[in-house]
């Protein structure tokens, strides 16, 4: 990489400088204009390789590139799925596939949502039941998805099917174009109020073969290698969205009387302390991995502190707000238009998705640790 | 990590599984003698004191990035060595500047073995109240007793903090009488100093507070470094018991119950580890964080140490409640090193102000 990318990005930066727009959509048209320009520009996806359209920086160039994007408030890129798929395709596509979909997932073209999860198959994903039968050239597929994030605005998504014997050795991995006849979304109205999911139905969908990634039944490893390589490298930006937003939490304590409080200043500290063990602990796992190592456990404490930290976060945020916490995130009058309620919220579902605390805590007692297994047997 | 960390680490590791073993630190703790003065030479022949000191002055210049894994190592067997007060009285030396400078090369070598005699709030060391320091000219002496000083019983000399009508003395003075006081950790054993006597100034004024602020803050990281190795030898314990310990025909383990309960600890070990290693690094780096990153470390450190060991003794069952199991060592450990200098929730508070001033 040239090792002027910090300049560019620099002034890359301050020519899209700019408050977001108000509205949900404009904001989305938004962000994707902003990250089709970076895609553009060459400064997109830093740790990707190369020659798959990345920057392929180092771990410690990459780490300054999210402090400057998160310095900078640049929009997220509005498809955060897209970055679990993505480095799938990188290390198991056919050339074809990335040729095909990574440029238009880098720079927002297309969105992405994930279709692994079903009504009978949540935590315990290798038990779906969403069938696909090969025909020719084609599969069909035929069951359902649920709590598909963005299962309303994606234009692909990627699936785990079944495609051979129950458990996990018959799972494949297949890309699914969402205005294929056959699919069904609908939208599912969650807590916030809002619709972040949607069901997704999928009625004798003919998908060519040539989407499958990787082996038939070769699915499973896959997946899992991704969300490993995901779990491992997501923290890098977090870290500094956090430090922001504990600032940012901070300041408003400062200004609502809520830091005179003996039992509030505890929680902001204890807040202070989460943030930090996420950065001392992201290091660490960074540190594993440029010495070759598996970041396994000190990726698997992050994300069980991470989903508790956001709500504690949010909690400590609501009792900062004070009175006002009684107003739901759209009055006119919530502080800081009620991003601490609908992030309150919003984040019950931190303890929930892609596995939940519960879950979290049997990897821990069972990969870490080495307890015998809560289904019996050892 | 350094590799050099590392070896540090597996060396004292390898030495304390010998020569501190539960057996060994249950004989001492339940004995007439609280330490192991042979155990102790080993250590400073090893060259523990001086591990964080410049080699300027005479120490290995590893830094408290080294002395905290050294001191995981030492909470880890529960060793009864009073290195976290002598880590402290070093910085103060070193902090106090030329009056101190005499005493680093004898603190350094393990020659001297120090302590602190501060008076004790729940937020932190002050003066303490039942000593008068006298003025002879250039002399100075002490007169008085400290109730509780930790560590006091292996010290030869003891940093002592007087209120001096102008503010803050400090002064490094050998006690008269040294008497022992049952202590909750009998290995971390207190004792009350008796003063009558000369003593050596090292610090007044404003100064004076600068230099037990700096005292502090080491002895309070290293108390947190201490922490995580009690709660990670709790944990440990915990996690190989649920492994084998059976009951309705599987290991309690297997319930999740249990499994989240280690889960939990575990995770509050590393969390803890993490946030000191990082509170090591700014203290090395004289970052201006420094003593918020300490004190945060420490309020998580010791809420995690206390979290950790009663929860082993809760996995371990009606055997984690006898005296001869070793877990009501690690509690005691815990539990004692809450209130040994500051409580958590007086650290945090602390820190938030630090924190609400620089937003």
């Amino acid at each position: 990489m040239n090792p002027d990318w910090l300049t560019r990005l620099r002034e890359f930066l301050a020519a899209h400088s700019g408050r977001p727009p108000r509205g949900k959509k404009e904001r989305l048209a938004w962000a994707r204009a902003f990250h089709a320009d970076l895609t553009d520009a060459g400064l997109a996806a830093p740790g990707w390789p190369v020659d798959a359209g990345g920057m392929g920086l180092e771990l410690a160039d990459q780490l300054a590139y999210h402090r400057e994007m998160t310095r900078a408030r640049a929009p997220k890129h509005p498809c955060g799925l897209s970055f679990i798929v993505a480095p799938t395709l990188i290390k198991h596509g056919t050339p074809e596939q990335r040729e095909r979909f990574l440029r238009p997932i880098l720079r927002a073209d297309e969105l992405w949502c994930q279709g692994f999860s079903e009504p009978g198959a949540g935590s315990d994903l290798t038990a779906l039941a969403t069938r696909a039968v090969r025909d020719g050239d084609e599969y069909v597929v035929t069951g359902q998805k649920v709590w598909t994030s963005m299962g309303d605005q994606a234009d692909w998504m990627f699936a785990l099917v079944r495609t051979g014997e129950p458990g996990p050795a018959g799972i494949s991995y297949l890309l699914i174009p969402m205005d294929a006849p056959g699919i069904t979304v609908r939208p599912l109205r969650d807590i916030t109020g809002g619709a972040h999911f949607a069901e997704v139905f999928l009625d004798e969908v003919r998908v060519p073969v040539a989407n499958l990634v990787g082996e038939e039944n070769g699915g499973w490893a896959i997946a899992r290698t991704s969300l490993g390589h995901e779990r491992a490298t997501a923290f890098l930006a977090d870290e500094f969205r956090y430090r922001r937003i504990v600032d940012e939490l901070l300041a408003l304590a400062g200004t609502t009387g809520a830091a005179d409080d003996a039992v509030v200043r505890q929680s902001l500290a204890r807040i202070e302390e989460g943030a930090r063990i996420l950065a001392a602990n992201s290091r660490r796992a960074l540190d594993t991995v440029l010495d070759g190592g598996d970041p396994g456990a000190a990726a698997s404490v992050n994300r069980l502190v991470k989903s508790e930290f956001e709500q504690l976060l949010h909690e400590v945020a609501l009792r900062v707000v004070g009175p006002d916490a009684v107003l739901g995130s759209a009055a006119a009058e919530a502080p800081e238009h009620g991003r601490w309620t609908y992030g309150y919220l919003m984040t019950r579902s931190s303890t929930i998705g892609a596995g939940t605390a519960e879950i979290q805590r049997n990897t821990i007692a069972e990969k870490v640790l080495g307890l015998p297994s809560h289904r019996g047997g050892a | 990590m350094s590799g050099l960390e590392d070896e540090l680490r597996d060396t004292v590791s390898a030495l304390l599984r010998k020569r501190c073993t539960p057996e060994a630190v249950a004989a001492l703790a339940d004995g007439p003698e609280p330490y192991d003065r042979a155990l102790w030479a080993e250590l400073a022949e090893m060259g523990l004191p001086g591990l964080a000191v410049p080699e300027a002055l005479g120490g290995a210049g590893l830094g408290l990035s080294a002395a905290v894994v050294v001191q995981e190592e030492l909470g880890r067997s529960i060793a009864p060595a009073p290195t976290v007060s002598l880590a402290a009285v070093t910085a103060a030396a070193i902090t106090a500047g030329s009056r101190g400078e005499a005493w680093i090369e004898r603190l350094v070598s393990g020659e001297t073995v120090a302590a602190v005699a501060a008076g004790r709030t729940p937020s932190g060391w002050t003066a303490c109240d039942e000593v008068k320091a006298e003025r002879e000219g250039d002399a100075w002496r002490l007169h008085g007793r400290v109730p509780v000083v930790a560590e006091a019983l292996a010290a030869d000399v003891l940093l002592v903090a007087v209120e001096g009508g102008d503010g803050l003395l400090l002064f490094l003075a050998a006690p008269a009488e040294v008497t022992p006081v049952d202590s909750l950790d009998p290995t971390r054993p207190l004792g009350t100093a008796v003063f009558d006597g000369p003593a050596e100034l090292i610090a007044e004024g404003a100064g004076a507070r600068t230099v037990l602020d700096a005292a502090e803050r080491t002895a309070l990281l290293l108390l947190a470094a201490d922490a995580v190795g009690v709660a990670a030898a709790a944990t440990d314990l915990a996690v190989d018991y649920a492994k084998t310990r059976h009951q309705f025909g599987r290991a309690i383990g297997s319930f999740q119950a249990v499994a989240h309960r280690c889960a939990d600890m575990f995770v509050a070990v590393e969390s803890a580890r993490a946030l000191v290693a990082a509170a090591a690094s700014a203290c090395d780096e004289d970052a201006p964080d420094a003593a918020t990153a300490v004190a945060l470390a420490a309020a998580n450190a010791l809420d995690a140490a206390v979290t950790a060991t009663q929860g082993s003794v809760q996995v371990h069952g009606g055997m984690g409640f006898t005296w001869e199991h070793v877990s009501h060592r690690h509690l005691r450990r815990a539990k004692a090193a809450e209130a040994l200098i500051a409580f958590p929730d007086r650290l945090r508070d602390r820190a938030t102000t630090t924190l609400l001033n620089s937003k």
